[in-house]
Order: structure tokens, then sequence, then C-alpha cells
């Protein structure tokens, strides 16, 4: 094991994407910031297509090439030992000496992320090979021994069967021993439960903290399901829009939510004592193509609405969906601190 | 698996009948009679009509079509295609004799094409849209869309005779006894070239463009994402997770390429004077040579047949998602 894996973090800083469209340069990922801590778990929340996937991605230096890239900002990787590298404008043959090695991700989908042609001990094996420079045998018994610390049983005879052969909980396993085959020091899951049965959802959940903690990585937890973040993270930012709009210590954000988008997720999320909300936040995300000016949840947002009823007329402004205030429409919010450890991208609760 | 390919032997056997049974009424019920050819080869501008009777008789030519066509088959059954209306040599000696320096023809223009159209398909796909890939798509396009007699045309006259760097004709030279070794091996290749590319050049340009779009759509699989996290150079990436996803689809279209090589034999081997099945076929047609004719017939059926199915075969062994049950 790497000496400083336990102390390998990722600073994201004002990140942005663009993405050439049919319609032209969309940003779904517009000055995000934040920040994976060694050993921690961060949550990146938010509905369907406000930009998490495009945020885990670039990381990874993932985007899809000559369509999308990075546009600004950096993420700068390093392992507590003075090595650092910024990712987002590192040489592509640095950033795969990281990626699988220093840096792991595993996908929402494991069926589609697997190669079908080829066995699982093979996919597994292949990191070994690539980065630890083993031979293949030893390569392939890693696999069997990286299989069953993921949960497999009778994982020498599971090593040689085909993805196809395995249910969607057995190969979301199997990507993520392949995503520790490399030892990383971060793991970036994006959405690892989404796709799969409820009951095997909380066992894949389960896996994750134990082997987040054993292994001491650092790890980005990224899905729209904050009941989950409830459970494996110690902070989450809250991502709208390709912005993210407040930031806050687990236990503090479910205690005090401040931004009215939060507080719409939250409602949203079911609890013991109280049903989900029914039919989630009204509206819906804004295409990247189609931003809001100022804050970009100004359509939505109910605290702006409520606002506009009880202030006078000329703080307010007439939109399509209905009145708000002239100053949502107007001045893009900052994340700003408005606590220990709490930061929101909202200009009414922050004042 | 086994029972797969019993049933697929079936239905290949029931296939090859219904072909049989086609050409055998298209051959005869085509204008031209054996008799009057033979009887015209004898020399004889007239004949008695006992004489043209008797050989009707001698070619079973009297009977009902039905009636020659069970004889026929029943014939073929233990392998005895009889002999040849032409020359009276045992069918069986003739195509024998010709088919190696056909599958020789087959063979090496599908392994020359792959050998092209390989490294042109992941090379324009590394970089789709690139200079590479707008300039080899170009040629290959432009050469897809010369016919292949054309292409000979042109060959035999431009660099078999004018230039002389080839010999257009036949197998080999007639002094090929007396060569040494490499001059035996280079007499080879100076008769093979020419034919093998005229086979091969339509193989390439559809080959490549198979491989280049295929490739192209694997790429775009969340697998190949998954690669890349891994941190393998492009290469790796596209040499051996997209390229053995695409190495199944190619499997199948070689094989039903094959069939059409097979096809284009006729004119290239007449054209080249090389004498194997395509070109046997040729001469049958003209001479009404029906045996012959027929004997060919289920040859090619049968290599057609059996290329769909090895294709199949090779698919299940190469994609573990496909089982037969
Ligand atoms: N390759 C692309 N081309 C064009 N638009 C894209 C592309 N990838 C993502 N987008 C757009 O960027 C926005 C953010 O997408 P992203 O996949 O990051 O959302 P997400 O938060 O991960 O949502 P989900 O929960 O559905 O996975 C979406 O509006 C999406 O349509
Ligand atoms: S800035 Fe205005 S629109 Fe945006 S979240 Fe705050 S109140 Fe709502
Ligand atoms: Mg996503």
């Amino acid at each position: 094991m790497s000496p400083n894996r336990h102390s390998a973090a990722l600073a994201v800083r004002d990140l942005r994407v663009e993405i050439r469209t049919r319609e032209g340069i969309v940003r779904p990922v517009d000055g995000v910031s934040f920040d994976i801590r060694p050993g921690r778990t961060l949550g990146l929340a938010g509905e369907s297509g406000c930009g998490k996937t495009v945020s885990a991605l670039a990381l990874m230096r993932l985007l899809p090439r000559g369509q999308a890239r990075i546009s600004g900002g950096s993420v700068l990787w390093s392992n507590g030992d003075g090595e650092s590298v910024n990712l987002a404008t590192a040489a592509e043959q640095e950033v795969r000496r990281l990626r699988g090695r220093r840096l792991a991700m595993i996908f929402q989908d494991p069926a589609a992320a697997l190669n079908p042609v080829f066995t699982v001990g093979e996919q597994i094996a292949e990191v070994s090979r690539l980065h630890l420079g083993l031979s293949h045998g030893k390569a392939m018994r890693r696999a069997v021994s990286l299989l069953s610390r993921v949960g497999i049983a009778d994982a020498a005879r599971r090593a040689r069967e085909y993805p196809h052969q395995f249910s969607g909980g057995m190969q979301q396993r199997a990507m993520l021993a392949m995503a520790l085959a490399g030892e990383p020091g971060i793991l970036i899951a994006d959405e690892p439960t989404t796709a799969l049965d409820v009951t095997v959802q909380a066992q894949i959940v389960d896996l994750l903290r134990g082997l987040q903690s054993e292994a001491g990585m650092g790890m980005l937890w990224v899905t729209h399901d904050l009941g989950v973040l409830a459970q494996v993270a110690d902070e989450i930012c809250v991502m709208y829009a390709g912005r993210i709009v407040e930031r806050a210590g687990t236990r503090e954000l479910f205690a005090n939510p401040l931004h009215p988008y939060t507080q719409a997720l939250l409602a949203c999320v079911p609890r013991l004592h109280r049903p989900a909300g029914t039919g989630g936040i009204p509206g819906s995300v804004p295409t990247p193509a189609e931003v809001p000016p100022g804050c970009r949840f100004h359509p939505r947002c109910a605290l702006s609405r409520r606002l506009a009823v009880e202030l006078d007329a000329e703080l307010c402004v007439n939109t399509q969906s209905g009145s708000v205030l002239r100053r949502c429409v107007d001045e893009v919010p900052a994340l700003r601190p408005v606590g220990a450890d709490h930061w929101v991208a909202c200009g009414e609760v922050a004042s | 698996m086994v029972r797969y390919v019993a049933k697929r032997l079936l239905l290949a056997g029931v296939t090859l009948v219904g072909i049989t049974i086609v050409t055998f009424a298209v051959t005869r019920l085509a204008p031209g009679d054996p008799a009057l050819e033979a009887v015209s080869r004898g020399g004889a501008s007239t004949m008695s009509a006992e004489a043209y009777a008797r050989l009707r008789t001698y070619y079973d030519l009297d009977q009902p079509l039905s009636r020659q066509y069970a004889a026929w088959l029943g014939r073929v059954v233990r392998l005895d295609f009889g002999r040849s209306f032409h020359d009276g040599r045992r069918v069986t000696d003739k195509v024998g004799e010709r088919l190696p320096a056909t599958l020789c023809l087959a063979g090496g223009a599908v392994v020359l094409s792959l050998a092209f159209a390989i490294p042109i398909g992941l090379a324009s796909a590394r970089r789709a849209g690139g200079v590479f890939d707008t300039v080899a798509g170009g040629v290959l396009a432009a050469l897809h869309s010369v016919p292949r007699y054309v292409m000979a045309m042109l060959l035999i006259v431009v660099v078999g005779v004018h230039l002389d760097w080839f010999s257009p004709y036949g197998l080999r030279s007639d002094s090929f006894e007396d060569m040494s070794y490499p001059g035996k091996a280079a007499d080879l290749v100076r008769h093979f070239a020419l034919i093998v590319f005229c086979f091969a050049y339509p193989l390439i340009a559809y080959q490549a463009r198979f491989i280049r779009g295929n490739l192209l759509e694997v790429l775009g699989q969340d697998y190949i994402r998954t690669a890349r996290a891994k941190g393998l150079s492009e290469r790796a990436v596209l040499h051996r997770h997209a390229f053995r996803n695409t190495l199944l689809p190619l499997i199948t279209v070689v094989g039903l390429l094959v069939p059409s090589a097979l096809g284009g034999s006729v004119i290239l081997e007449t054209m080249f004077q090389w004498p194997g099945i395509g070109q046997l076929l040729f001469q049958a047609m003209t001479q009404r040579d029906y045996p012959v004719v027929m004997a060919l017939t289920v040859v090619a059926a049968v290599v057609v047949l059996l290329c769909t199915l090895l294709a199949d075969l090779t698919y299940a062994l190469a994609d573990p998602r496909v089982r037969y049950a």
C-alpha cells in the first residue's frame, strides 16, 4: 500500500466545463469549488441534469473528447507528500498515470460499464498489471482476492465469468474491485446504487462505507438521493444548474438547511414520521443552454416568491413564473459563509 | 451447442436441395441443347434424326425434368456427379483439380483485405473526421465504385502487359518446373498479385468502412469510459477494448463476404485465365455442360452455407453472451 494513501486530497476550484452542442457552447458546470479531504466522504447532491456527472467526469478528465472540455478552474490532486498535479491542465500522459491508480471511479450503470467480451477477472487484473506491474498470473490471483474483498462468494470461479453472468449488485461489486485494484487514495462514485434494486442498494452502501474507512480513501459520492448521503457523507454540496448552492457538514445540512433549493430537496426525502413530498419540486432543472439570469433557481424559488408578496412592489419583478424579488433576477448570488463550515449561495438567506 | 449445429446442418441441407432444384430447372429451360452441341463438335453440320435422338437418350434429356432431377439427386447423394457432356471426364475430377486455385484466391483475398482494412479502420476511427479518415475514406469509396472487370482490364493492360511488373495470365510460367525455390515463389507472386488484388479491393473498402463505423459506435459505450478511467492509453483502449468488440460483427461480415467473392470469380478467372472453378463454370455454361454446372452449383452452395454456419459458430465462441439452446 502506498504510504500516503491516507492523505490524498482533491481541491476543486472554480471548475468550469464547456460542451459544444448543435445549439452552441453550453456550460453545464459553471464555477464549482469543493474539497475531497483525506479519508472523508463528500456528497454531491442535486436533481437530474444539474451537472453532477459532468463535474465528476471532469475531475477524472473523462469528458467526451472533442466535445467537452474543462474551460476554467483547477482540480488539484495532492498526496500529502508534497506531490501535486493540477488535473485540469496536466498533460494527458500525466493524467493517465493517476487514473485508476491514485483516483478511481465507479459508475451508475455497472452492466454497461463492464466490457462484455472480457471476463470479470481479466478486467480487474488489467489495473494491477498496468499500474502495479504485476504479471498476468499474479494480477489474476489479486483479482480473485479483490473480488472476495468486495463480498463475492466463490471468487475464483466468478473471476472467470463474464459480466452478463453477474447480477446487477455483483456487477457493481466487480466495478468496485476494479476501482480498488490500483489502491487509489480517492474514489469517485457516480450514483453507485441508483441502478440497483432497493435491497441491493443497502448492501452496496454498506460495502462502500466499510471499504472507504478501511482503505482510508477520500471519496466523492454523487447522488440525487439525500437519504443515502445522510448515511455516508461527512459533508454535502448541493448543486443546482451547474453551481454549488449550499455546502455544509451533513449533520448541519439536515438540521439547518438554508438554501430554498436544499429545503425543497429535503422535503422530498422520505422520513419515518413524514411521507415523502409528492411529485418533488415544482418545475424542472433548466438545461445548460437556457440557464436563467441572476440566481438560477429563481423561477422555482418559493422563498423569493414569498418575499415578493411580503415586500414592496418596487423590489419585485414579474416573470413568466410569477412575481419574484428583483434582486434574485439581477444578481448572481455568490457562495458565502453563514456559519461555521456552512456556506450558502442565496442573497436572501445570507442577508 | 451440438443440437444447434445439427439443426443448422439440417436446415442447410434443405436449402441446398432447394438451390439445386432451381438451378436444375433454370439451366435446362435456358435456350441451347447439349445434344446439338455435342453433334456440332463432332463436325457434322447436319445429322440424322436418329443420331440426335440417341444422344438425347444417352444424356437422359428425353426424360421429364422431374425424372431427370431425381436421377441426378440419386447419384449426387453417392457423390457421383456424372461425366462432363463436353469431354466425358468425371465431373468430380474436373472440379477437384480446379478447386484449390479458387480457394487460394478467395482465402488470399480475405486475408489481404483484412490486412489492409483492419489498420485502416482503426486509424480512421482513432481520429474520425481527421485528415487520414477523410483521405482514406475518399480513396476507398472511389476504389469501391470501380467495377471489378474495369479494374482487371486496367491492371492487365497497364501493370501486366505494358509495364510488365506482373504476369497477368494463368497460375505460373511455363518454365516453372525449371526454377529455383525462390524463383518459384517469385513466379507465383507475379501471377497471384493482380488477380488477388482485384478480388480484394472492394472487400478492403467495405471492411474498412464497416470496422470504422463499428468502432465509433463501440467507442461511445460506457465500458470504453471505464477502460479510460483505468488509466489505459488511448491505443490500448482502441486496440484492446474497442476492437475486441467489433471483432464479433466483423467475423460475420467476412463469413458473408466469401460467397460474394466467389461470385466475382467467374469474370475475374476468365479474364486472368486463372484455372479455377469460376473459369470452369463460365466454360461449362457456354458449352451447356449440365453436369458440370450442377456440380459447381452444389460446390458454391455448400461453401456459402458452410461460411455462414462457421461465421455464426465463431461468433458464438468469441461472444460470451451468445449461447445456443
Ligand atoms: N455530451 C453532452 N452533450 C450535451 N449536453 C450534455 C452532455 N453531457 C451532459 N450534458 C448536459 O449537461 C447537463 C448536466 O448533465 P449531467 O449528466 O452532469 O447531469 P447529472 O446531474 O449527472 O444528472 P443525472 O442525475 O441525470 O445523472 C444536462 O443538462 C445534460 O443534458
Ligand atoms: S437568491 Fe433568490 S431566487 Fe435564489 S435562492 Fe435565494 S431567494 Fe431564491
Ligand atoms: Mg449523472
